[in-house]
Parts: C-alpha cells; structure tokens; sequence
C-alpha cells in the first residue's frame, strides 16, 4: 500500500509546481451495474455488536443505504453457542458484548433468501495505548496556534500485526476516509517496523491540520487489532477512496476492493462485497487543558 | 552457449564471403564533420555522382565506401549543409575526411541539391524518426524549455498518457519498453518533476533518433523502441559558449579545443531556479524549501590519430525537493567511455564502457528519534564491442556482443521511533544480460536491399539473496502464494537462466527514384521490467529483474510502409502499418504494494499486449514553411488472467486517434513563427457503476468487473511561439535571440483523469471530478546568447 510520507511529500512537490492544475465536478454518464450484496460487518470486544447488510446503489445515488431485514445472521466460535442476531433499527444486532478469544477464527454466516454467505476472520491481541503526547504548536503555516496529540503504543513484537486506529473528537466520530489510520506492526506497511512504537505519521494520525486541537477539547482513541485480510481491505479502501488532489497524476486507478464474504449457495450470480471483522479494543482518553 | 558458437560460424562464413567478394575494390572511408565545430555528423550521405553507390555516415561520423579503380565525383552531404563534391581517383585504398559548412553560413546559396535528401526513401529504416536539435528546438515549448521527448511525442506512433507523466508509450508498449540512450548508457528515468521536462539539456544533444520497428540487431533489451540520443563532442577548433535564462531553467555551456583539431571539450549545466526565485516572496516558516531540478554533461574527447579516437562522456541530473526535516531527491548518473578503432578502410570498431544509475533517496527525520529513511537504486555496468565491415559495395555486416551488470537496490531502509531503529531493507538483486548479434545490410539488386540479422541474448538472474518461489493462488488475479524460500544460491550463481533468439528482418524495395517499399519484423525480449501501479508513472517506481518467478517478455512485430517523396524532396510522405504481439507483460494484483515489499513477485501478473496500428505522415524539409505533420491509428490491449472477465481490455495508454501538425515559417532574416497542435483520443479509465455503503464510507465498485472501459474526452492542445534572432554584429561573436511561447493558447482544461469522491460536507453525495493538470495557458520567455 502507498506509503503515506511519500504522499504528503508529493503533495507539497506538487503543490510548489507553478503549473496550475485544476479540478472541476462534472457530470459523467456511468454505465449500469446490477445491485451487489453488501456486508458492513466489524466486531469488537468493547461495544455490543451490530451487521449492516444492503445492496450496493447506482454510484450518484445519494438517497442512503437500503438495509435488507429478512436474513437469518449469526456467528460462530465453534466453541460457543452461535450468536444470534437479531434486526432492528437498520442493523442485525447482538444484545451483549461478545467476548472475541485470541487466536480463535470466528465465522460469520448469512442466509437472506435462497443465498448463504460466509465469512471469516481471526482475533489477534492488540497492545494498550500507554499515553497520549500533546505539545502546544505555534500557528505556522497560516494555520492557528493550539494542541498536537499523539497516542504512544508499542507494537507486539515477534508477531505480524495489523491495527487500525480510530478517534472521536468530542464524541464525534472522525470517520472520512481520509481519517483512517492503519498501520502493519508499527509503520504502514512493513517488514521490519516489528516491536517499535508506532512511528510518527501513524501516532500523529489523530490530528486535524486545519482544526488543531484548543483547550477542554476531548478525544478518545481506539486501537484495534484486525487481521491481514481486513488491514488490506482498508489500505484498499484509503487508496479507493482517497485519490484526487494533486496526487491525482500518481493515484491508483480504480479497481474493486477486496471482500472477505463468500457466497456458498443460492441462485445469485453476483459476487457479494463487504467485510466482517473481528478486533480487540484498547482505548484511551484524553482532556486539553 | 552453443547457440553462441554457431553464431560465431554463421559470422565467419559471412565474413569469408564478404572478402571473397571484395577482391578488386578498393574503400574509400573517413569522417564528416561540421567545419565550424569539428563535431562529427551523424548520418552525412556519401554517394557517387550516378548513385551507383551511397552510403551514410554511421553514428561516429565515420563512413566507408567501397569503389572499383577508376576517376570519381563523391557527393557528401547532410541536411541543413552545403553539399560538397570531390574528384577522386581510386587505385588504392583512401582516406578522406570531410568537412562541410552549415548551409546557414551563407544563406543565399542554402539550396542543397535535392538528390541526396532522398534518404528516407533510400535507407533501410524504417520506422524511424530522426531529429536535429534545430528541429527540437523550433517546436513551441511548454515554458519555452526546448525538450527532446515532448518533440518526440509528435512522431507518429507515439502517445502519452497525459500532461506531466514520465516517459512516452511507442507503438502499444509501456514506457519502460523503450531503450534511452544517453550517448550509449541506458538512462533509466528520462524525466524531472514527474515528467514536465525531460533529462536531455537541449544545448548539448547532437542527435535524436527514435527507432520503433525494423530495430536493427546491435540494439536490443526493451520491447518496443530505442532513443539514442548523442551529446555534442565539444568545439574542436575554436572556444564556444552558449546559454540562456528561461521562465524555468537557466542554462549555460562551455566548450572549447584542448588540442586544436585533436582534442576537446564539452561542460553544460542546467539548473531550475523556481526556488531562488520565490524566496523572496515566502514567509520565514517556507526559507528552508529546497525545490530544483538540475543536470550536468561533461564530455572529452581525443583524436589521438587518424585510427583512434577516444572520449569520455557522464551525465548526472536530478531532482532535489525537501523542507527543514525531509528530503525527497531522485536522479540519473550515467558514464560513458568509448574507442573508436579504424583497422583499415574497411573495419571500424567502437569499444564501449557504460557506468549508469537511477536512485532515489527519500529521508524523514523529525526529530532525533524519529524519522524515516529510504534509498533505492538500479546501478549496471556495460562493456560492449561492435565491429563494422564495409565489405564490398554490396555487404556491410556488424556484429558485436555485450554484457551487463545489474545490481537492484530495492529498499535500504530503516525506520526510527522513539530513539529506536529497524533496518527493513530488502536485499539487493543480481542479473547479468548479455548478447551477441551478427547483422548484414546487403544490397541486392539496385532496387532491393534487404538487412537481415540475428541477436542472441542470454540472461541470468543471480543469487546471493534468499530465492523464493511462488505460486497462482486459488482467485485468478489475486496474490500468489509463496511456496518456497531457498537460501543456497550463491553471489554468481544462475538462479534462473533465460536465453532468445531475436531475429531481425528489413528490405527496402526501391519503386523509383523518389518512393520504396519496406517491411521489417523483429522480435525482441526485455529482462528487466519498470513496476508501476499508479495512473502515471512516478520517480519511486521500481526496476526489477527477471527472475525465476517473473518471465521475461517478448514481442514480436511486422511492420510494411510505402515512402514517397514530391517535389524535388521538399514534400516527404509516409505510411506505415504495424502488428505487435507481446508475451508476459507484468500487470498488478489490485492494491499491489510496490514499495519496499520483499514478496513483491506475488503481487505480480503475467499477461499478453497486442497492437497494432497506421502511421501517416508528411514532412515539409524546405521553403519559408516548414513542418510536419503525423496521425496515428492505433489499438493496443492485454489480457491478464483474473482481470477484466479474463476479456481483452484496453492498456491504459491506448489512444486510438493521435494527430499532431508542426508548422514553422520564417518571416524575416530574424524572426520565425512555429505553431503546433495536438489531438489525441481520450485515455482509457476505470469507472464505477456503483457505490458500497460500509461504515459510513462510499466505495465505488464496477459491478461489471471491466477494466479501462470508459474514455476520458479527447486531449487537444495549441502552442505558439516565436524566435527573434538579435542583430547580427560581425565585429562582435555575442549572438542572442528571444523565445517567446505561449503553451496550451486557447486555456484548454485537458483531463488528465476523473475521479470520484464523497463530498466533502455532505458525505452521502458523491461527484466526478476532472483533473486537469495544466488548466490555462502558459506564457513563457526565453533569452538565448551564444559567444
């Protein structure tokens, strides 16, 4: 997956050419595509669970997802008793925290209509988050004066990990695709950055350049464990979702991204998309003064 | 290697026959050269007064001609030089060499006979383009940097995917399918800033010449075409300097005799100045920017006497960007130390010692313990011998061999992280290419000539790393799966050895004195591929070798063309129709990581290109205007097991109509005017039908599964430009002119690519955006002065 620091350099590269490039929404006729079915499934030992299952729209169609109601979902740990969901609100959901083992593969199973789907993923520890780091930056760059956060936490070392970091910012959520901070073992993608703490673009990924962070503002920052389909689904998503700007000229082209669902059985030809996960949690918080 | 030696035998059987035949004459050989500068010319005509017999000068300015006793008038000309005749009497073998004076010296007399400007309709190439420097340099350029590889992007057959991408795309193939050449060494990234402006300083290249088919045997190492562009040697006779201050690049060369007549010099330096310029304007927080791209040329030469010659040639360019706490640098380095050898009127031979590398460099450090570093580098080392035999009138043969050294350098790397370090480098990689070839260009009958050769290429992937093998996963189109790692292979053991034989065809049917016939087919193997997964290519894209999980590819190509010249040469016509089929080109998994990635191979596909396509086009070589024009019918596509429904689908630079008109005219003495413009079909591109919701995020999803199946709009684009030559002073050697251009005249936003996103402020709304990468037009001035 790309490496972000050379993203960020070529921003600025790009950005100093006195060539003027430019950029303009216009409208483009796309070709039909027939509905996919959609998984939104992510797993975590720290929330009561809950799967999102829709079929994929018309790219411009911006009414919102189309939850499907009527499958029959469940997971199992070929240990316990499976887990039953149940549909309300927009989701299949579980009324109590599951309690993901380390090591053991769960199984997701779907039967919606004549169609069964499968999909699998393994628990994998995940380190605590020792600290979060703040230094107080002066406004440079035009940008204003205010706080630099950073979460230190130790990769575990010996072991091929994958993490995901997510943040909320004053109970927001900060979800674009833009914020989505991933990192195999401590670097991004890497061989080597085995046992280290997570390097600075990775640790520093909770900040917003453009809205630094003032006094009696809060955070709360999960790290997540995922396995290595999952880490690349979500480098697949970063580079899908994240072209544009001036690194248009070296983005990837467009390509489907990975699903771990698979249709075992049933009439429909189409391939399902989507993916389940399964993460332990470590959080930690965190006051501006 | 017993390939190798029937090779050798055919060579000898040929050789013997050659002297058997050659028993009564006697050869007439030297050099042509420029009487201003000494410097030698590249491809001069040498013919008699019938032209019974012609030749050309070959790429050291040396020329051999082969005559039976008797009084001559030998003819030496040269496009844009007044033609010069001699009176000879041949009894015995000769040497002459010539200098003639540049037709500009005195312009009223500029009218060169036409005879001898038939050469495109005599020689034997055939899809070739061949462009002096005045040709590059009257082209309207984008801020008025005279480039050699935007000029060649006007010949027919070749394309690029767009405004700012590295390199160019020849007849169907990738960009690292054509060989460039910097006075024989291999330059591995031909572009500064992405692929703005290319390597090449125009004040110091002599010649450009892109060969796209018919490749003759003595080339080889990429599939699809060869740019051999040779440097000037240095002034040999008096102290030179030229330069000038552009919108983007000043320039500045220098160079004089050493020895008068024997020895000389060249030293050139182009240096980018965008960020002297705008520091004045930055704020304290940007003093510590470094942004500029730079190259330096050096070259020596020695004619120690009439038998051998000797020069040493480097380049080094790059591109500096970087800020207080990182840098991001990439460049060329090349090397060239050549001897030219003449045994006798009928033997010349060139020995050749190439250094060259591509690195880039890539440092963060934030603060002492934290940072990021990265090099990564192709370095190979050449030796190379080629020998000419001017037989006989009828048969000249080459033949030769070389033999490189590759050393991949994909990542030395070390992460650093709270005063804690990792070294992730990957290991470096071995390869040794080598080749051998015997080629013939015969003279059949008057009206046929046929150049028919053969090039055996051997290479081998080393060890001296740990090996691994890996095998197709279960999904077409997804990772491989490595089944195996072996650590035995030592430093200069063959891990895998990969050997082709790659024939080389071309006849030249003379239909009269003013059109031909030709057709050529060669086939040609590349061992070492440029990985590049991204839209346009980049400097961090990887070289990589053939090894024992990635097949060499091969290509195969038939070409035909008709030639035909009017009016006295001042009209030169040609269309030329191609095939090409192309084995085991490398394609990507999706999301293939291919920086620092020690599996890299299982991210890797193996595919086959096809091409094919009609080139037209019309040049106008004389008169008050002067210009060409080209238009290129073409398709080009691959199949790639596991992609696109396993269908035939379009690569991503082909563009099916390519239309683009040079026009110059001279209005005054002083003042000439060039427009140029351009029309391409739009650049195949992958689009989504629909949208995934997952998390709150909208991917897009092609639920056709078919790559490259919609078109961004057609590219077209208008350059002016005008030259305004200073006053010429005779008491005074000070020569200016003045560049002025406007690139892009009527502001066209030219697509470079869409693409599509979630709205920013509402995220359930998604939109297509254009990305134009010049989107105004660009006025530039340039100030050139010579002395």
């Amino acid at each position: 997956m790309k490496s972000s620091i050379f993203n960020t350099v070529s921003i600025l590269v790009i950005g100093m050419v006195v060539l003027s490039s430019c950029e303009d929404v216009v409208d483009v006729d796309l070709s039909d595509g027939s509905p996919q079915f959609a998984v939104d499934a992510f797993i975590t030992d720290n929330k009561n669970p809950e799967i999102k299952l829709s079929l994929t729209q018309d790219y411009f169609d911006d009414s919102g997802a189309d939850y499907l109601e009527d499958a029959l979902v469940f997971i199992s740990d070929g240990i316990n008793p499976d887990y039953e969901f149940t549909f309300e609100d927009g989701a299949y959901r579980y009324p109590s925290i599951i309690n993901l083992e380390e090591g053991v593969e769960y199984k997701l199973s779907i039967i919606s209509g004549d169609n069964t789907y499968e999909a699998v993923s393994s628990v994998n520890p995940v380190p605590s988050i020792d600290s979060i780091g703040v230094e107080f930056q002066e406004g440079v760059f035009g940008f204003e004066a205010g706080y630099f956060a950073e979460f230190f936490a130790r990769d575990i070392a010996d072991r091929e990990d994958f993490y995901w970091a997510r943040y909320s910012r004053n109970d927001t959520l900060q979800n674009n695709p833009s914020d989505l901070i991933i990192s195999q073992d401590a670097s991004f993608s890497g061989n080597g950055a085995d046992g280290l703490i997570f390097i600075p673009p990775i640790r520093q990924g909770i900040n917003d350049f453009s809205r630094i962070y003032q006094s009696e503002e809060f955070i709360h920052v999960e790290l997540w464990s995922i396995d290595e389909t999952v880490f690349n689904y979500l480098a697949q998503v970063v580079e899908q979702t994240g072209i544009g700007g001036p690194l248009a000229i070296i983005s990837a082209p467009t390509y489907n991204v990975l699903s771990n669902i698979t249709h075992i059985s049933g009439p429909s030809e189409l391939d399902p998309v989507g993916i389940f996960s399964v993460s332990k949690v470590s959080t930690i918080d965190y006051t501006f003064e | 290697m017993n390939y190798l030696m029937k090779t050798m035998c055919l060579f000898t059987l040929i050789l013997s026959s050659g002297i058997l035949l050659s028993q009564e004459k006697h050869n007439l050989s030297g050099y042509v050269r420029d009487s201003a500068n000494g410097e030698e010319l590249i491809g001069a005509t040498v013919s008699t007064a019938d032209f019974e017999v012609i030749v050309s000068t070959n790429v050291y300015g040396f020329y051999s001609i082969s005559l039976t006793a008797g009084t001559y008038e030998i003819a030496y000309s040269f496009i844009g030089y007044n033609e010069l005749k001699k009176t000879i009497t041949v009894s015995e073998n000769f040497t002459l060499d010539i200098e003639l004076t540049s037709s500009s010296v005195n312009i009223s007399e500029a009218l060169v006979t036409g005879e001898s400007e038939n050469k495109n309709v005599k020689d034997i190439d055939m899809s070739v383009s061949e462009m002096d420097i005045a040709t590059i340099t009257s082209i309207p350029a984008l801020l008025g940097e005279a480039d050699v590889i935007r000029a060649v992007q006007t010949m027919p057959g070749v394309t690029t995917v767009g405004e700012g991408a590295s390199g160019f795309n020849v007849r169907g193939g990738g960009i690292d399918e054509n060989l460039i050449l910097i006075d024989e060494a291999p330059v591995y990234n031909s572009s500064h800033l992405f692929g703005f402006f290319s390597v090449f300083n125009p004040d110091v290249v002599k010649n450009v010449k892109l060969i796209k088919g018919g490749i003759p045997s003595e080339y080889g190492g990429r599939l699809s075409s060869i740019l051999d562009v040779r440097m000037k040697d240095g002034n040999k006779k008096e102290f030179q300097g030229q330069g000038g201050i552009g919108s983007i690049f000043s320039r500045l060369t220098l160079e004089g005799p050493i020895k008068k007549d024997k020895a000389s010099f060249i030293v050139a330096a182009r240096r980018s100045y965008i960020d002297i310029l705008a520091k004045p304007f930055l704020g304290d927080d940007f003093q510590d920017i470094k942004f500029n791209f730079y190259d330096l040329t050096g070259k020596v030469n020695w004619r120690l006497n009439d038998n051998n010659n000797f020069f040493i040639s480097a380049y080094k360019g790059g591109d500096v960007i970087g800020f207080d706490f990182f840098s991001f640098k990439w460049g060329n380095t090349t090397t060239t130390a050549r001897w030219n050898h003449i045994f006798n009127n009928k033997v010349f031979m060139n020995v050749t010692g190439i250094y060259t590398d591509y690195q880039y460099g890539f440092d963060v450090q934030v603060d002492d313990g934290n940072g990021f570093r990265l090099d990564s580098r192709i370095q190979s080392v050449q030796g190379k011998a080629d020998l000419t035999f001017f037989a006989n009138q009828l048969n000249t043969i080459k033949m030769g061999g070389s033999s490189n050294f590759y050393d991949f350098i994909p990542a030395e790397a070390t992460f650093a992280s709270e005063g804690e370090s990792n070294d992730i480098s990957i290991d470096k990689k071995y390869a040794i290419e080598s080749a051998a070839y015997i080629q013939n260009e015969q003279r059949v009958t008057d009206r046929l000539t046929l150049q028919y050769g053969l090039r055996f290429s051997l290479y081998q992937y080393l060890g001296g790393r740990s090996v691994y093998t890996v095998e197709e996963g279960e999904t077409a189109g997804g990772q491989s799966e490595i089944t195996g790692i072996d650590n035995s292979a030592g430093r200069w053991d063959a891990v895998q050895t990969y050997s082709n034989f790659e024939p080389r065809f071309s006849a030249n049917l003379s239909l009269s004195k003013t059109s031909s016939l030709k057709a050529s087919y060669n086939r040609t193997a590349q061992y070492i591929h440029l990985l590049s997964n991204t839209v346009g290519s980049s400097p961090v894209d990887v070289w990589t070798p053939a090894t024992n999980n990635i097949k060499p590819s091969m290509a195969d190509q038939l070409a035909l063309g008709y030639f035909r010249n009017f009016k006295s040469n001042e009209y030169q016509f040609s269309a030329e129709a191609y095939y090409k089929e192309t084995q085991n080109v490398v394609d990507y998994i999706n999301g293939a990581d291919i920086l620092i990635n020690e599996f890299i191979e299982a991210d890797l596909l193996r595919g086959d290109a096809r091409a094919f396509g009609i080139e037209f086009y019309v040049k106008k070589a004389k008169g008050n205007y002067t210009g060409w024009i080209s238009y290129t019918l073409s398709k080009t596509e691959r199949l790639v097991n596991g992609i696109s429904n396993n269908d035939w689908f379009p690569n991503r630079y082909d563009k099916p109509h390519n239309f683009n008109i040079n026009i110059n005219r001279k209005i005054s003495e002083r003042t000439s005017l060039s427009l140029s413009f351009m029309y391409a079909s739009g650049t195949p591109s992958t689009f989504p039908t629909n949208r995934i919701n997952i998390q709150g995020w909208v991917i897009p999803q092609n639920a056709n599964n078919e790559r490259n199946s919609f078109r961004v709009p057609a590219y077209h684009r208008a350059d002016v430009g005008a030259i305004i030559e200073g006053k010429d002073r005779p008491d005074k050697k000070w020569k200016s002119q003045v560049v002025l251009s406007v690139y892009n005249l009527y502001a066209r936003k030219n697509p470079y690519l869409f693409y599509f996103q979630q709205n920013e402020v509402t995220p359930q709304t998604t939109e297509a955006i254009r990305y134009s990468v010049v989107a105004s037009f660009i006025p530039s001035l340039t100030y050139n002065f010579n002395f």
